[in-house]
Formats: C-alpha cells, structure tokens, sequence
C-alpha cells in the first residue's frame, strides 16, 4: 500500500455536498513541477484566502478545500470539527444562524452550512479542520477539469449533490474556535473602485510599439464575464494592437498576459494550458493576481509597473508567513 | 549557443532561441533542458521546452533571478556535438490506418491528392521528433510530416476526437491523448493507446508509428481491454 493510499485510509467522512451551487471543486496546491508533460497546476485561484483558511485551522498550508465560485452551497457535516470560510465577503449560514466568515467556527456531525451568493467578490473557499481527502490523481487532488485530473472521482469533475468527502484526523488542542486574522489582513473587495494590478514586463512587451504599451498602461481595462478558472478575458476602447504576425507556442506562466488577435487581453489563471500561442504584454505579480481571483465583470482594472524584485520580496514574504514550501 | 535568458514570471526564467520551428534549433532547447536537469539545483521547480524556448521555473524562497540567469548563461556554453545529437527515449506505437479510425483518411486525401496507401507509407516512415508536449496532458507535439502530406486544420473543429487519435496538421502530427475537441486531421488510432501512455513522452524524445491491419488492432484493443478488466 503507497503512502497516498494511507493517507487517503487514515480519514473519516467528513462533509456531504446538498447543493453544490455554481461550481464547487475539490482543491489542493495543484500539480507542481509536471508542466512538462503538459499538466496544468490547477490548485485555488484566490490563494491567499485559501491560505489563510488552512493557517486559521493549523493545517498543512496546502491541504485540500473546497473552491465555491459564486456561492449558493449547501453542506452538511457528517463528523465533529471545526471549519472556516475565507475569500468572498459571503453570508454564511449554520443551521440557519449566522456565522462569520475569515473565523473558525465548530461543527457537530448533522450541521448544515450554507454559503449563499457573495455580494462582491467571486470566490469562497471551505476549510476543515484535518484537510479534504481524496484519491490522488498523479500527486494532488486538485480539479482540473480540462485537463480531466482530480477531483473526488479524480476524473476532473467538479462536486455534485450527493457527494461525500472525507477528512484527515486533527489535534483539537492545535485548533482554536473563533479564530479570525486581524482585521487589517482581510482583503477589501470593492466593485465600484478601480483595481490597480502590479505587472512586471515579460515575453514580447519590447516588441509592442511605445504608442502600444501606452495604450497598455493609460488606458482602464474592464473584466468581462468570459472568465474562468483558466482566463479573464479583459475589454478596452483602444485594443492592443500587435503588429508582427503569429508567434510560435512558448511555455505560459500562470498570470500571463496574452493579447489575441483582438487585442483585447487575457489574463491567465491556474488552469490555463501550458503552452501558449499569442503574444504576452507581461505577467501579473502575486497579490495582482489574488485581487483579480475576486474580481467580477464590470471591475475596472488599471495596470502598474512592477519590478521583479519587489514582486519576488512579495511573494517571498507571502510563502513565508504561511509556512509554504513548496 | 545563440540564445538569452529573460524574465518569464515572478519565479520563471525563459531561454529564447533563435525563433523558428525548427529541429535543430529544438535540439537546442532539449540539450539545455538535459544540462538544467543534471545540473539538479536545489532551487529548480520545472523545466518546460517548448519549440525555440526553454522556460525554468525557480523556488523565489531559496533563490533570485540574478543566481537562475548566471547558471543557465553557464549551460548554454560549450555544448557539444554529442550533447545536440542526442535523441531521446524512441516510442513505438502500432496504428491502424483504416477509415473508420481515420475519420479524415479521405479528406487528406482529397487535399494532398495521395491514395490511402501512399499517405501510410508516407505517414510512417520518418522517426519523428517530439518538438515539445502542451494542449493537454501528454498532448506531444511530433515533425517533421513529409512535404508532400502538409494539410491545413479543419476549419470547424470536431467536438470529440477519440483518445489514441493519430492526426495530422501542417509539419506536425500527433497522438490524442483523450477524447477531447480538436481540429487536426484524423488519420490512424494507436492500438491499446492508454492516457498514461502519453505521459511517459517527453519533448526531445522519438516516436515511429508502425501501421498495422485492423485485424491486428481490433485483437490488441481486445487485449487491452482485457487487462483493465483484471
């Protein structure tokens, strides 16, 4: 028996999926360091709110959550725990009272939990207590549903009414209820203000004209509601315009910003491919990136030159104040 | 060796060739990708080769850009004839051109104005290159296709292509690793093609296709079947 298969023996059913909402999956950290065989990360686009979640309930930072895109989930608790929801500025309910999100909250076995519809911001995350197990599916359980991968039947699909999944054992002495960060830590998410996102220049933003890249950073760009977890598609009045014919297919980065033949740019999320075929204008820095994982259609966004030093020190101080290593 | 290293993301370096598909401008990138490898540092995450590109993916918490662009300026010296000549793993694969497997036998066909026969023939006579593996899991990008046989894409992509699909587009071929969408030009399907089988290609490797009756295909499918039924 592997060690995953342990892992996967050594947990206790923990939730039930009612109502599973818009889109609701199954996610890890992701599948690292196997982009060469074409394997998309996956993992939670908003990943300081699941981060977060997995810190307020000393888990391991990468265990397994539920990613709710929109809201609208209902749950029931099939053991005792404790839980916590971060990311979206949602009502959350259990058995019918209120509880706040960003702040660990107990749960008996037979509890039901409802997250309904955020009025800003577009993703929740779950967190229990132990972490979310499920079959592995080549290292991670992360839903990647383009690439099929993960998930709790490991095929890619998204959680469905009727779903059980299980949890790891925790050391109740290590978790403390009603836990919440400070309150200066919780990202605002406002859909009226104009998101400034930090981009650092990659790729072919020497080969943009001057007037181009002007046009880049002048100019506001709205998020349209062509997004998923592999894009945000943007819109501009003055598109980009490329003006050297097709590139070949290079190795996409997560945050990259691709500009189609339209010249109305992409922004690249955790489930993109790992190859891309259009020009890239620049790549977002990390905290960018967490801003535009809430953003919904209709925020207006403005980018902003970044040096890599900074955004490096950023993300630096980011992994380590949540104990990632990965 | 003319290349650069440039920022690619936050914790990605990009090696940028001269920009061509072109195999030996691709060995290149894979000779690198073998010395980046072997060299092993501790801070090394992914390494990627596409086409002209070789993208390093680097842990930020143990190292900087600054230390990531000097080791791969390093590697990009003194590679050797030996080094760029080097082929990977070579991946054998049966597949039965018929026109049921290949829905677009007749197409290409059509196009190129090749019978069935000659566009096997054709089809399965060069040893190809795997340039670089993307679209999907194990999705591998193989080429050269003979000049003769260079057909454009379906202008409407087929909504699902079998898994084990052996298509054709302009230069390249390649297997489908999954039933998904595509817009290449059907012609064989691989005989027990698993979805794992095409995580075991890696860019720089070998693949020669070896056709095969639909008799043959049909046992070896029913034999494939078999052992995931055990």
């Amino acid at each position: 028996m592997t060690e995953a298969d342990n892992w996967l023996k050594s947990s206790i059913p923990g939730l039930q999926i009612d109502q599973p909402g818009l889109l609701t999956t199954l996610q890890d950290w992701g599948r690292l360091g196997q982009l060469a065989q074409g394997i998309t990360r996956g993992g939670p686009i908003d990943e300081r709110a699941f981060l977060w979640g997995n810190k307020l309930l000393s888990n391991k930072p990468t265990a397994a959550q539920l990613e709710i895109t929109l809201g609208d989930l209902t749950v029931t608790a099939l053991s005792d725990g404790f839980w916590v929801v971060c990311g979206a500025p949602v009502v959350v309910t259990k058995n019918h009272q209120p509880q706040a999100t960003w702040q660990v909250f107990p749960v008996a076995k037979g509890d039901t939990v409802t997250i309904a519809a955020p009025p800003r911001g577009l993703r929740s995350y779950l967190a229990v207590a132990g972490g979310i197990r499920a079959k592995q599916v080549l290292g991670s359980v992360a839903t990647v549903m383009r690439d099929g991968l993960g998930g709790l039947q490991g095929d890619g699909q998204p959680l469905k009414r009727g779903d059980t999944l299980n949890v790891g054992e925790f050391a109740p002495q290590q978790v403390i209820a009603h836990r919440r960060p400070k309150h200066a830590f919780i990202p605002r998410i406002s859909a009226t203000s104009t998101l400034e996102l930090g981009v650092i220049p990659v790729a072919q933003y020497g080969q943009f004209s001057e007037t181009e890249i002007a046009k880049f950073f002048e100019q506001t760009f709205e998020v349209t509601a062509k997004q998923d977890r592999m894009g945000v598609r943007l819109h501009t009045g003055q598109p980009l315009n490329w003006s050297h014919g097709e590139i070949i297919s290079e190795p996409l980065p997560i945050g990259a910003i691709q500009v189609p033949p339209d010249g109305q740019p992409i922004i690249m999320l955790n489930d993109c491919q790992t190859l891309g075929g259009y020009p890239k204008i620049g790549v977002l820095r990390w905290s960018a990136r967490m801003a535009l994982a809430q953003a919904t259609a209709g925020t207006q966004i403005r980018f902003v030159r970044t040096e890599l030093s900074e955004a490096q020190e950023e993300v630096k101080q980011a992994f380590r104040f949540f104990n990632l290593n990965v | 060796m003319q290349a650069r290293v440039e920022v690619a993301a936050v914790d990605a370096a990009m090696v940028v060739f001269e920009a061509r598909v072109d195999k030996t401008i691709n060995q290149r990138v894979h000779a690198l990708r073998a010395r980046v490898l072997a060299g092993n540092p501790p801070w090394l995450v992914d390494v990627v080769a596409a086409y002209h590109t070789l993208m390093v993916v680097y842990d930020v918490q143990t190292t900087e850009y600054a230390v990531v662009e000097r080791f791969l300026n390093k590697k990009l010296h003194g590679v050797s004839d030996q080094e760029l000549a080097h082929t990977g793993t070579l991946h054998e694969f049966k597949v039965c051109y018929d026109a049921e497997l290949g829905m677009d036998l007749s197409r290409v066909s059509e196009l190129t104005g090749l019978s069935t026969s000659v566009i096997i023939e054709r089809h399965s006579a060069p040893t190809y290159h795997v340039y670089t593996i993307g679209f999907a899991p194990g999705f591998a990008y193989l080429g050269d296709v003979a000049e003769g046989l260079q057909v454009p894409r379906q202008s409407t992509p087929r909504t699902k292509v079998p898994a084990g699909s052996v298509a054709i587009a302009n230069q390249q071929t390649a297997i489908y690793p999954r039933p998904s969408p595509g817009g290449w030009n059907i012609i064989g399907r691989v005989a027990g093609w698993q979805f794992e089988t095409g995580l075991t290609m890696q860019a720089g490797d070998q693949v020669k296709f070896i056709p095969i009756s639909r008799a043959e295909y049909d046992q070896l499918e029913q034999q494939a079947r078999e052992r995931t039924n055990d």
